[in-house]
């Protein structure tokens, strides 16, 4: 099977999308907000359950 | 990832994870596997596809690097990494991990070449406290 789609891959330096997230609990939070409480380690999952 | 947990927060940053689940998959995922981390939910996957990660071929999905790196799991007990039940979200969505710095710039990009594929704890406490 092929990649069916092609996003831009970020590189050092880049400036991150300022994407929102949705807490399990519904409440929703911009990465800008998480920033301000210093660096992040973003990590995409893949899971089974 | 929960195990770097401590050494993240001593170099002053935090770990945001993002899954594929549904609300209710998400909290039952870091309950079990990820305790004490910011976890979020997103099962359109559009942060991932936002963050340009792929979804995957046959191959980074399925092929040897995957199998290999499930058989050096399960020999070395880390049992936690392995693949139980049915996949959460996209099956075919690639993973990947990212380091930001404060400005809101990468700091560390890491797109993963197949589906068990993830940076060595060494390389991600390298990036967070560069």
């Amino acid at each position: 099977m092929s990649q069916i789609d092609h996003p831009r891959r970020l590189q050092v330096g880049d400036p991150a999308p300022n994407i929102t997230l949705a807490r399990t609990t519904g409440e929703k939070v911009t990465l800008s907000d998480l920033l301000c409480q210093g660096p992040i380690l973003l990590v995409f999952l893949r899971h089974f359950g | 990832m929960a195990k770097l947990n401590p050494q993240i927060e001593a170099a002053g940053a935090q770990i945001v994870v993002v899954t594929m689940g549904k609300p209710a998959e998400t909290e039952r995922f870091c309950s079990e596997r990820a305790p004490g981390l910011r976890c979020f939910c997103d099962p359109d996957a559009a942060s991932y596809r936002a963050f340009g990660l792929m979804r995957g071929t046959n191959e980074q999905l399925f092929g040897p690097a995957v199998w290999l790196k499930g058989a050096q799991v399960t020999l070395g007990g880390k049992f936690e990494g392995l693949p139980v039940g049915r996949p959460v979200g996209d099956p075919f969505q690639m993973p990947g991990v990212f380091v930001l710095a404060p400005d809101g710039r990468v700091a560390f990009a890491y797109y993963s070449r197949h589906a068990g594929d993830y940076p060595d704890d060494a390389v991600i406490l390298r990036a967070v406290t560069s």
